[in-house]
């Protein structure tokens, strides 16, 4: 399915003789028009566009004229009210009360745009050739809560429209976003954003992504998703004439641009040269000035939908509001007409579904004319539009038509800053409404804590709760401030704990740069109640029963024995004591496996005993899979036993081959069907042991390669040891949490590659005990003698080994365990109280 | 599923902030904005020391694993990191205090026992330190400047694993993770002259991150780290060591755990790698467990967090 483009709209114009001036604004909820702002602002209103309702008369200096109008959407229909930039100064007018105006000075050059927080009200963004955006809190002060300082003039602000910190702001050539909490430093910045200066900036209405539009005297739009890597530009549309005013519409992903100068631009080609090859070629007649309207159907793919060609004059000024299915283009322009063109609002809102889902088109047209009829005939009855109802009823709107727009509720985007929740309460916004600030009232400097994120927006919001996995495995920690109520986001804060707990905050930490005035006494006592009134505990819990690793198991397990079946025995008890049943089937597998294997690995070196046991189907694969699964369960412990029993195992079994060495190499010399044999074997398939009998002639293979092949024969994969070392150096470090220390000396054993520890504070070497020499090996190259003797035994240790650090006597762990039973002092009677420093 | 074996009440005169166990699970250590550092034996739940050497808020502290000594970190709001060292019969003294910030200290982490002593702290300022301890007893300090230029919030080290070369195996390349206020994980990585870059960049917030954690094991040939936003979206980063060669650590695969509609304070890895503890700003923990296919799974209703 294509889409037409409909070049066909109704356009109705309504000339007004008296109205004078460039500024325009548009409120969409009621449909009034601010228009003018020399000498005068008019409101018209559209339901009946000929007629001018109001005139304001602007105050003194005359000679400032108004440049930007903008409405106060989270105003009411009682209190409706607009701000007016006029040079240095920002004016906030009251529709009901025009001659009390509400004036912001602060900033020393003119402002170039005004706007107020989407998001939130009473706050206003401002920018100016001084150099600063400043952020006013009506409600609070006349003077400016934040200012942002950036080199250069600073010529567009645009605020995030579902992000109620972020703000863009073009300065020359370059876009600059700042998060309020932080505004210190530009957040993002996109350096030479466009060649020339930029003259507009629009955030769409995407909550999701972040897409900036932005258009400038280089003759570009630039469409910026900041959430893409590199924020590079996803839409660039050249055109050939510069962009003046670009906004996006109310729709998903179509905005409006009106050329500049148009007046001087006669006779031109006008070029669409858009990325996707698709070339447009408009010739314009002499003095033909036109407002463009473009989709974007995809990534650097836009769509042109309407020119509109009907008017003689330049446009100053345009904006978008939905009225009767039509999506209503209202422009303004020096030959002081107002036009409305009626677009085909469906035709912009449709457009995904064009591209996604053809199936559904016929829904979704039928759910939007409904949900628009809804929509309008909601807007209709309410006279009193509230926030939260307007934002809703544009969002269902658009929830009926493109299923890919996901609505956006202030109240979603507020979570940041739970005091900002509460000021969006409809109980306060009744009492806002009756105590609109005027002029020279004093509640404005009331002492308060400001609703604006301040600079250091972490420590206002500290961590005050949380969970963590600390100490030993088994322990949970979680702290906890118990009195606060934080807020849900979602939920409301009625009784202002949290700022409460704000103002304790700035009355605790004087040495802060804090933006509010300080709180009084009566306050500061009050939250030193609040404050002692918060438990503030830890709670330890035990998640032991979670785990898959316990305690007990790793306290009673046995690690190392002279014999694997006593181990294995010892092991199923240990398990039948604690009620493990599967583990006690482990260790009985176990045991089977070790058993046989010693019987058949015996005469693994004679093929004519058959495969060796680690290449069955029971053997090392089924290892394999024992081990993976129990590391898939994350039972560390388990995995670990296992593969420390197969080591004993598989070390075992090297001894005894060693010693075969000489009978097998005779057994196959005789052996005249080993050729066939080995080929028997590769057809089993595991070519990690064929290598085993490729060779004949076993009495040339060389002892390392004997002991590969050995290694090739035992059950654990020799391919796997790396992993198996960090699974045993996981075990280990349990342990050692866990405090059993001698467990895991014995399980460290089993590690093949040894942990290098660096910048150790002791250093332990070894010193013959007869010639005082330093020596590496077992021997001493001085004097022959054995480095390392057991001072009960007197032979020398290889293995686990326990020395006394004060006196350097010990020997064997296990003979110098049974002395220490029975003994305090040094065994080779030294005259050290040894069991002082063990 | 969980029985509370100790509740300590810390009697912090204000909001506290970390609490951490010891190696061993027998010293409780908290810290809380009344610009103090409180050190509780966990079991029979007395104070032991009331550290007060900072001088505004503490938010974070950390333990060093036992080999070193007794040694905790605590950083804070003024700018400084404090190292305290047990010394004799319980007395805790500050051994060394870092000040390269020119701005708020949010979050120190110790590296793996295996690297030595050393720390990580990230600033406000935006820069990440590495401050390690050297044999001669002096302390160096390694700065990241414009780690994340807008603030970093928190730093956590990967665990220590070995890496295959030409010699045989060796110590892999100390690696930290950061995130900050421009919404980005940073991966970084020494190089051998002891200089600190950048290895991987990982966007996928749209909010500022507010705690990162690396998983403490390697398990399965796979490493994860886990990152949690002001804007309530929790995203595990898994990497598989067996795809890329030589410790390299370049294809991280981002898997969005939940969106929380508040924000998430921390996230916290179990010892055995395979639990997630994320707490969010309502006041509730959450414990998302790993099944058999890789799933994260929430096994606790909210429970945990009503205690």
């Amino acid at each position: 399915m294509k889409f037409s483009v409909n070049f066909e709209h109704k356009c109705d114009t309504y000339f007004h003789q008296t109205i004078y001036g460039d500024a325009f604004a548009i409120d969409p909820r009621n449909r009034l028009v601010l228009v003018g702002g020399y000498k005068s602002t008019s409101l018209i209103d559209l339901n009946k566009p000929e007629e001018i309702i109001q005139t304001f008369d602007i105050s003194p200096p005359l000679k400032w004229p108004v440049t930007n109008y903008e409405w106060d959407l989270f105003s009411s229909n009682e209190s409706e009210r607009y701000l007016q930039t006029r040079n240095k100064i920002i004016e906030i007018i009251n529709l009901k009360s025009p001659e009390t105006k509400l004036t912001l000075e602060g900033h020393a050059k003119a402002i170039n745009q005004a706007k107020w927080a989407p998001l939130n009200r009473n706050i206003i963004a401002s920018s100016s050739n001084d150099g600063y955006i400043m952020l006013w809190d009506i409600k609070q002060s006349i003077k400016p809560e934040i200012k942002i300082s950036s080199i250069g003039e600073i010529d567009c602000l645009a605020w995030n429209k579902s992000k109620e910190n972020i703000i863009a702001a073009s300065c020359n050539n370059d876009i600059k976003i700042y998060d309020l909490r932080m505004v210190n430093r530009a957040y993002k910045y996109l350096k030479s954003a466009h060649s020339k200066k930029i003259y507009s900036l629009d955030w769409s209405n995407t909550p999701s992504e972040e897409i900036l539009l932005s258009s400038s005297k280089d003759r570009s739009i630039k469409l910026w998703n900041l959430n893409m890597l590199n924020e590079k530009f996803m839409e660039r549309l050249i055109e050939d004439i510069p962009c003046w005013k670009s906004k996006f519409t109310p729709f998903n992903m179509s905005f409006g641009v009106i050329p500049t100068c148009q007046s001087n631009f006669t006779n031109k080609t006008f070029n669409h040269t858009l990325p996707n090859s698709q070339i447009k070629q408009d010739r314009l007649q002499k003095n033909e000035t036109y407002l463009i309207t473009c989709q974007i159907t995809g990534f650097n793919e836009a769509r042109i939908n309407k020119i509109i060609s009907q008017q003689y004059d330049m446009i100053l000024d345009f904006d978008f509001y939905t009225h009767d299915e039509l999506l209503n283009v209202v422009t303004w322009s020096r030959d002081q007409n107002l036009r409305i063109h009626g677009l085909d609002a469906q035709q912009f809102s449709l457009r995904i579904d064009f591209e996604k889902n053809l199936k559904t088109k016929n829904e979704d047209d039928l759910g939007f004319q409904s949900t628009n009829k809804q929509h309008l005939s909601a807007l209709h009855q309410t006279t009193n539009t509230t926030n939260s109802s307007r934002k809703s009823s544009f969002s269902e709107n658009l929830n009926g038509t493109s299923p890919n727009f996901t609505t956006y509720l202030p109240s979603r985007a507020l979570t940041l800053n739970n005091e900002r929740d509460s000021s969006i309460n409809l109980a306060e916004e009744t009492l806002f409404l009756n105590e609109y600030p005027r002029p020279n009232s004093q509640n404005l400097n009331k002492p308060q804590s400001s609703t604006i994120s301040p600079h250091d927006f972490l420590k206002k919001n500290p961590k005050c709760y949380g969970a963590k996995f600390s100490g030993l495995p088994e322990q949970f920690i979680l702290y906890n401030n118990e009195g606060i109520s934080v807020s849900t986001g979602k939920q409301k804060e009625s009784d202002g704990t949290i700022s409460t707990l704000k103002k304790s905050r700035n009355q605790g930490n004087s040495n802060s740069n804090q933006l509010t005035t300080e709180p009084s006494k009566l306050q500061s006592s009050n939250s030193k109640n609040f404050l002692r009134k918060i438990r503030k505990r830890v709670v330890i819990s035990d998640i032991s029963k979670s785990l898959t690793v316990s305690r007990d198991l790793a306290e009673k397990y046995s690690i190392q024995s002279n014999s694997i079946e006593d181990l294995c025995d010892q092991n199923i008890q240990i398990a039948v004591q604690l009620d493990r049943q599967k583990i006690i089937k482990l260790w009985e597998l176990l045991k089977i496996i070790t058993f046989s294997d010693n019987k058949t690995n015996l005469q693994a070196f004679n093929p004519s005993f058959g495969l060796p046991w680690s290449c069955s189907t029971f053997g090392r694969s089924l290892i394999n899979k024992l081990i993976d699964y129990y590391v898939e369960l994350n039972d560390i412990q388990t995995v670990a036993m296992i593969i420390s029993k197969l080591k004993i195992n598989d070390l075992c079994l090297n001894s005894q081959r060693i010693e075969m060495k000489s009978k097998s190499s005779m057994d196959i010399k005789e052996n005249p069907k080993n050729s066939s044999l080995s080929s028997s074997f590769e057809e089993n398939g595991d070519d990690t042991n064929s290598s085993i009998f490729d060779n004949t002639e076993i009495s040339e293979i060389e002892s390392d390669e004997l002991s590969n092949q050995c290694k090739n024969l035992g059950l654990l994969d020799p391919k796997r040891l790396k992993e198996f070392d960090s699974y045993l150096k996981t075990y280990c470090n349990l342990l050692y949490r866990w405090g059993f220390y001698n467990k895991r000396i014995e399980m460290l054993e089993f590690v093949t590659e040894k942990p290098k520890i660096i910048d150790l504070k002791y250093e332990c070497f070894k010193r013959c005990v007869k010639c005082a020499n330093p020596i590496d090996g077992p021997k001493c190259g001085k004097c022959n003698s054995y480095s390392i003797k057991c001072s009960l035994c007197e032979l020398p240790v290889n293995g686990l080994a326990l020395y006394c650090p004060a006196c350097g006597c010990g020997g064997h762990y296990n003979h110098q365990m049974e002395w220490f039973k029975r003994h305090d002092d040094c065994a080779s009677a030294c005259g050290c109280r040894c069991i002082d420093y063990l | 599923m969980t029985s509370i074996l100790n509740t300590v009440d810390t009697s912090h005169e204000d909001l506290i902030h970390d609490a951490a166990l010891d190696y061993y699970g027998l010293k409780l250590a908290t810290c809380s904005s009344d610009r103090s550092v409180k050190i509780f034996d966990a079991q029979k739940q007395y104070l032991i020391e009331d550290l007060r050497r900072h001088e505004g808020p503490v938010w974070q502290v950390a333990w060093a694993h036992p080999m070193f000594g007794n040694y905790l970190a605590s950083c804070s709001y003024d700018k400084s990191v404090i190292v305290w060292k047990e010394m004799n019969n319980n007395k805790w003294s500050p051994v060394y205090v870092y000040q390269g910030h020119d701005s708020s200290v949010n979050t120190v982490s110790w590296a793996p026992c295996e690297f030595g002593l050393i720390f990580a702290c990230g600033s406000s300022d935006g820069s990440i330190s590495i401050v390690s301890l050297n044999g001669d007893g002096n302390w160096q300090a390694r700065k990241i400047d414009n780690a994340h230029p807008t603030g970093c919030t928190s730093v956590s080290w990967a665990p220590a694993f070995t890496v295959e070369d030409q010699s045989g195996s060796t110590l892999g390349v100390k690696r930290i993770v950061s995130g900050g206020c421009d919404n980005v994980v940073k991966i970084w990585r020494e190089d051998q002259n002891g200089q600190w870059g950048l290895d991987q960049s990982l966007q996928g917030h749209n909010d500022w991150v507010r705690d990162v954690a690396w998983s403490h094991n390697i398990i399965h040939n796979k490493t994860n780290i886990a990152s949690c936003s002001q804007s309530g979206k929790v995203i595990i980063w898994s990497c598989d060591l067996s795809d890329t060669g030589n410790g390299a650590l370049s294809m991280w695969k981002s898997n969005v755990l939940h969106e929380f509609n508040t924000v998430v304070w921390h996230v916290s890895w179990s010892l055995t790698s395979n639990m997630l503890a994320v707490s969010t700003g309502d006041n509730k923990v959450t414990i998302w467990k790993e099944d058999h296919f890789g799933k994260y799974e929430c096994i606790n209703d909210d429970k945990l967090g009503s205690i």
